[in-house]
């Protein structure tokens, strides 16, 4: 008993240290003006058509990227999950890719690509001798859903195809036998046996999207400001503290309604499917339609990654030609500055605190799935909503609110790594709780009451019957939790030294100068970030557990 | 002529041929058993007539016409497999009524359509269950209405009745068969329990390395097996390859468990160097502490009692004879004794009981 | 699992509670902690310079873009984590002053400082480098389109330049602000036509706003792969072009559109945070850092001009074209404006 109660203390007790104690200490500061707190700034808000044209614009623009997203991320996650290629791992691995490269990173790569000299456009104008470049979609709403597809897509592959991977495929055949066509099946039995991973999915896709602040400001422009931005716009420049205040406890409350809503819709579909292993689902031969379907599908996913490896093609490119020219100069402190580390150490930062923001957040969000499928009442919606909460608070606002409340002896953590983590590990552990809880609930208690028949204590239980099951979902989570921190940037150069500087800071320094050879550079260093990143992943993927089982 | 021919179909997954060269013949109305262990074949068999694979090689026809790469869904036939693959998001009324939503049946149609085979397979006032709600038997029924409500053609069940315990799936044997030809439709049965297979089939077929060993009726298997294999997988015990030495008076059958002499007069064509079958009967050996004479009425071999299985009325026990362990069915008492384990015993096998079959 | 995990997270939450106490500040005076924003850079030499010199150990926390840094600074005062603000500049002193965060230190080297060049008369905030934000021009573009750079900003509303320029936004960009108070210069509050007017004008004829001077610069700027070739950049650009090309460049690829009153003078400072822990050392910085030595390092590094009249400029330099008549607003001005500005301007340009 007091094992649970440790367990249920766990991830509350963290959550109040790290993430509601700086939120109050921060909304506190901001929103009391006099002695009493006042309700002033959120009248001004919500009484303001611009503000309030930020919330309506905030919620519609993630709900059509949210949509585009999953468009985009199912058929990659069906490929992911049932067919065996050459390639494959690495395939995956690049695919998440996107999801941890900075903003001004992938602006660039879109630019490049479909940019009005880009070379989409230069091809169209080669070929059909166009005037002018046919393709304009720089700052435009379109871009912003094609660029939080982007980044997002990766995550339905992820958790969808880690689900997928393990449906029994007996159902859908069953189906066909019972005279359903594919596509008939598809409607009526995969997708709703996926639809807990769907949503699982498109909730985080929609919040990432719902409190995206680097993609709109990088490629919309202020035009299409969400909340985050301007909630950024009032702090940082127009020092509103209080109205920043306020609406980021509007924003913080729409995603809490969001992940409520999505908790109850989770709570309702969520069924006891039977999970089997992997090389039960594969397909072992291929028609000539599902080959087709193969290619077609890669295809699609290179043309993602396209920005990607333009850009990474732009970094071996030198006046010369192809050259390691940008890699090499990465190495030279070339103007003896104070504030210059070697690439090697730049990414000993990145993955050493990924590393540890990946612990963390596995612990963290382990047991906190485990209490939400064990709780099975209506409370648990509230709880699951309440654990997701710090992927909805505004960046800018937490991140003044960790400096106001860890600034004193003996918690004086400003200028420390490890408010760097602990940032990080926020918003990585909702990924653990979103990848591993649709497998925890598809666990029948029968598994686990027969396992304690067996004889089997709770850690054997966990062990032997919980964690072969829960490895997919733990893989996914761990990969998460680590690309996120590998990519996080607004906190990484907020919160830390220069010597703690990550790989996301470090191409942010050199793009904040003009100049062909740090432009260069700043490709390189982003190049490097991606094949470490991936690296990762491969390497994450290695970890799975040995008896695992095909799960 | 047969509703159901598989003609020397193969297929092959990687350089391993699941089926290989197989073909039978089902008629309208029958239950036919594939009998066989665990990976020779069976289940790929099944999904290859219900169009789940296609094969590399050979044809299989349905009331004459070859199916030639036509998807399950456009055959009209109905699998039940062993996991059953119940959909888990839909209630038992759902379940049932997919295969004719599928065929775009009216409502009202679908309705009855529905209550009706819940009455037949004893599930009247389900309809609204979920899958999870019901016991493991009641999961049996749902899958064989949910498979019989389209009105298949064909009816194949890939280990219905595995996860079961005995007790029940007898129970549900008999009320599968009753309901299979109640309803009148040609089925396919697979199972690898010959129990199970005596029970539900009208012929067998035996199945061994993803081909057809041998097939016919339950008792004609069971009187005439073929080879070992098809003879151990019906469940003779005291199976032995045995060669004939020397023809003259009487004949010398040189076998595992020793030099046996058989009475000439039996109707069999001897042929000397030959491989034959001999199959003894359990319950004509008798046992005992005294040695006895070898004539070609009987053969009495030495052995060593080596294990003892109570069985209720007869006491299973196992004699070590030669090179091969002989199963001898006995009911007096003071052989039942554990005491009894490692004793020098004598066998006496009468020659009735000794029968020989000409190897294939 | 249960136990297991839940000790781990204790003992997790423990470890980070007690590694924190180590974090604690150092003694007085051993160590000088100064806070500035990301585009700070000095000379290792420099710093050792100083630390050997008194005998202590500077740290130097970056905090975001020069209103992230402020915002900061204001947030934790009484409780500064740092000695020294490095990093105001005049559009946001007025609020710098108004908060009242910084001691007021008079430096030895203020002389060398020219009066033109005082941020702050109360010595509150003691100026170190300033800058020109400007337009910059894509020398390549405009000779392949058959264009001259514009010679008044009246121009940049004509047909030609339809989406040819993209500007930073003031509510979140210093440039951005920078380039918006020199229109306000240049055209005025109140007059017949008046800023907004120019603004209005501008939108019409399709200029782009973007958040931050890279996305501007590196996204939007045809130099780098864009389609506009007028970008509000700094005066100094042109020179860290050649500073910072791959192949030696005889002459920079773009140039500053020098209009009088067209850019804006900025000029960044230094001031000691109320409450901080060494402050004996932070005057002895903020004196260094006037000193020639430090005056003449950063220039190669920021692209900023030193305030020290005594201090060179690096050789490169001359590729930079100074602007002769830069627009000033005083900071009490732009302090009282300021917000009231930017709101109409983005009512104008973006709403």
């Amino acid at each position: 008993m007091t094992a649970r109660r440790l367990l249920m203390l766990g991830p509350i007790l963290y959550l109040s240290a790290f993430f509601f104690y700086p939120l109050l200490t921060i909304l506190a500061r901001s929103l009391n003006t006099g002695d009493s707190l006042d309700i002033t700034p959120f009248i001004s808000i919500l009484g303001d058509s611009y503000y309030l044209g930020r919330v309506w614009f905030t919620i519609w623009q993630a709900t059509v990227s949210t949509v585009v997203t999953l468009l985009l991320g199912l058929p990659i996650a069906y490929i992911f999950a049932r067919h065996e290629f050459r390639g494959k791992t690495i395939l995956r691995a690049a695919s998440t890719v996107p999801f941890i490269m900075p903003t001004i990173v992938v602006a660039m790569g879109f630019i490049s690509l479909l940019g009005p000299q880009g070379a989409l456009n230069s091809l169209l104008m080669d070929l059909f001798g166009f005037e002018n470049p046919p393709i304009r979609i720089s700052n435009t709403l379109t871009i912003i859903f094609m660029a939080h597809a982007f980044y997002n897509y990766a995550i339905v592959v992820r958790v969808v195809s880690a689900f997928w991977a393990n449906l029994n495929p007996r159902l859908e055949e069953t189906a066909a036998v019972l005279g359903a066509s594919k596509l008939n099946t598809f409607i009526t039995i995969t997708l709703p046996l996926l639809f807990p991973s769907i949503i699982s999915s498109a909730i985080l896709a929609f919040t990432f999207s719902f409190t995206s602040f680097g993609v709109v400001l990088v490629l919309g422009g202020p035009q299409f400001a969400t909340m985050e931005v301007a909630t950024y716009e009032l702090t940082a420049k127009l020092f509103r503290l209080e109205l920043a205040g306020a609406l980021a406890i509007i924003q913080l409350f729409f995603t809490y309604v969001f992940l409520l809503l999505y908790a109850r819709a989770q709570d309702n579909i969520a069924v006891r499917s039977d999970l089997v292993p992997r090389e039960f689902t594969r397909i072992s031969k291929r028609s000539a339609r599902q080959r087709v379907g193969l290619i077609l599908t890669i295809l699609m996913l290179i043309t993602i990654l396209s920005p990607l490896l333009i850009l990474i093609e732009r970094s071996l490119t030198s006046v010369n030609g192809y050259s390691l020219h940008h890699f090499r100069s990465l190495f030279v402190n070339a103007d003896d500055s104070y504030f210059y580390l070697t690439p090697i150490a730049i990414i000993t930062n990145s993955v050493r605190f990924a590393a540890m923001t990946t612990g963390i957040a596995l612990l963290v969000g382990t047991s906190a799935a485990y209490l939400l499928a064990k709780s099975s009442n209506r409370s648990s919606w509230f709880q699951d909503a309440f654990y997701m909460m710090p992927l909805g608070v505004s960046a800018v606002v937490m991140g003044l609110g960790y400096l106001l409340a860890f600034n004193r002896p003996p918690v004086d953590l400003r200028g420390s790594w490890l408010i760097l983590i602990i940032a990080h590990s926020l918003i990585a552990y909702p990924f653990v709780i979103r990848s591993v809880l649709p497998a925890l609930r598809a666990v029948p208690t029968q598994l686990q009451e027969s396992a304690a028949v067996l004889g089997a204590s709770p850690t054997k239980t966990f062990i032997h019957i919980y964690l072969p099951i829960l490895t997919p979902g733990l893989i996914v989570g761990a990969t998460f939790a680590f690309a996120v921190s590998m990519g996080e940037f607004g906190a990484s150069l907020l919160l830390v030294r220069p010597q703690f500087t990550t790989m996301p800071v470090a191409i942010f320094r050199l793009l904040g100068q003009p100049g062909a050879s740090n432009f260069g550079q700043a490709l390189a260093m982003s190049s490097l970030l991606m094949m470490i990143v991936a690296a990762g992943f491969i390497a994450i993927e290695r970890l799975r557990y040995r008896n695992s089982g095909g799960f | 002529m047969a509703i159901l021919e598989v003609g020397a179909v193969s297929k092959s997954f990687g350089n391993k041929y699941a089926v290989h060269n197989m073909s039978l013949a089902a008629e309208q109305g029958d239950i036919v058993c594939l009998l066989g262990p665990s990976g020779c074949g069976k289940t790929t068999l099944l999904r290859l007539i219900a169009g789940l694979e296609e094969p590399d090689q050979g044809y299989i026809k349905f009331d004459g016409e070859p199916f030639k790469n036509q998807p399950a869904q456009d055959r009209g036939f109905g699998l039940m497999f062993q996991d059953l693959a119940l959909f888990p998001h839909m209630n038992v009324f759902r379940n049932v009524a997919f295969g004719l939503h599928m065929k775009r049946l009216p409502k009202q149609e679908i309705r009855s359509r529905v209550e009706q085979l819940l009455e037949l397979v004893s599930l009247v006032g389900y309809e609204d269950r979920k899958i999870y709600q019901l016991s493991g038997g009641e999961r049996q029924r749902v899958a064989l209405a949910r498979s019989l409500a389209p009105q298949p053609r064909l009816l194949m069940f890939d280990e219905p009745f595995g996860s079961l315990d005995r007790e029940l799936s007898e129970a549900l044997q008999v009320d599968v068969r009753n309901i299979i030809k109640t309803v009148g439709v040609t089925a396919i049965y697979v199972t690898h329990d010959r129990n199970e297979a005596f029970g539900m089939a009208d012929s067998i077929v035996v199945m061994e390395n993803g081909t057809n060993v041998q097939a016919g009726s339950p008792h004609e298997l069971f009187t005439n097996p073929k080879s070992e294999i098809v003879a151990k997988s019906l469940g003779l015990r005291n199976v032995f390859s045995a060669r004939f030495e020397k023809i003259s008076k009487a004949v010398t059958l040189i076998s595992p468990i020793g030099t046996l002499k058989i009475d000439p007069n039996k109707d069999y064509a001897y042929k000397d160097g030959s491989e034959v079958l001999a199959i003894i009967d359990q319950k004509a050996i008798s046992i005992s502490l005294q040695k006895g004479k070898n004539t070609y009425q009987g053969n009495t071999l030495e052995g060593v009692v080596e294990m003892l299985r109570f069985q209720g009325p007869y006491t299973e026990i196992i004699v070590r004879c030669g090179k091969a362990t002989l199963s001898c069915l006995a009911t007096p008492q003071e052989l039942s004794n554990p005491e009894m384990i490692d004793a020098k015993v004598y066998v006496t096998i009468p020659s009735y009981a000794v029968r020989l079959l000409s190897k294939e | 699992m249960n136990q297991q995990n839940a000790l781990a997270v204790t003992a997790t939450l423990l470890i980070i509670l007690w590694t924190s106490l180590g974090c604690s500040r150092q003694a007085e005076d051993t160590e000088l902690v100064i806070m500035t924003h990301d585009s700070f850079d000095i000379s290792q030499e420099i710093i050792a310079e100083f630390e050997s010199t008194n005998d202590a150990k500077v740290v130097i926390q970056k905090a975001g873009d020069a209103g992230q840094a402020l915002i900061r600074a204001i947030l934790e005062k009484g409780n500064p984590s740092a000695d020294l603000l490095y990093g105001v500049d005049n559009t946001y002193l007025g609020r710098a002053l108004a908060e009242n965060i910084f001691d007021p230190y008079k430096p030895q080297l203020l002389s060398k400082i020219p009066e033109s060049l005082i941020l702050d008369p109360t010595n509150h905030v003691t100026s170190i480098d300033y800058s020109y934000v400007t337009l910059n021009y894509d020398k390549e573009f405009l000779l392949k389109n058959g264009l001259l750079p514009p010679t008044t900003l009246e121009e940049l509303t004509e047909d030609v330049w339809k989406g040819s320029v993209v500007v930073e936004n003031p509510a979140v960009s210093s440039p951005g602000l920078a380039f918006l108070l020199a229109t306000i210069a240049y055209f005025g509050e109140d007059d017949d036509y008046d800023y907004l007017d120019f603004w209005r004008e501008m939108r019409s004829n399709n200029v782009l706003v973007k958040d931050g001077w890279s996305d501007a610069y590196y996204t939007d700027f045809s130099l780098y792969g864009g389609d506009r070739p007028l970008v509000v950049s700094y005066a100094t650009s042109p020179a860290a072009e050649v500073f910072f090309s791959e192949v030696k460049l005889i002459e920079p690829p773009t140039g500053n559109v020098l209009i009088d009153k067209g850019s804006f003078l900025q000029i960044e400072g230094i001031g000691i945070l109320k409450g901080a822990n060494s402050t004996t050392l932070a005057k002895k910085f903020i004196d260094f850092a006037l000193g020639v030595r430090f005056q003449e390092d950063f220039p190669a590094k920021m692209f900023v001009y030193p305030v020290n009249k005594d201090a060179k400029v690096p050789d490169f330099f001359k590729f930079a074209e100074v602007p002769t008549q830069p627009a000033y607003i005083t900071p009490e001005r732009i302090n009282t404006h300021r917000d009231k500005w930017i709101e109409s301007w983005t009512n104008t340009v973006i709403r």
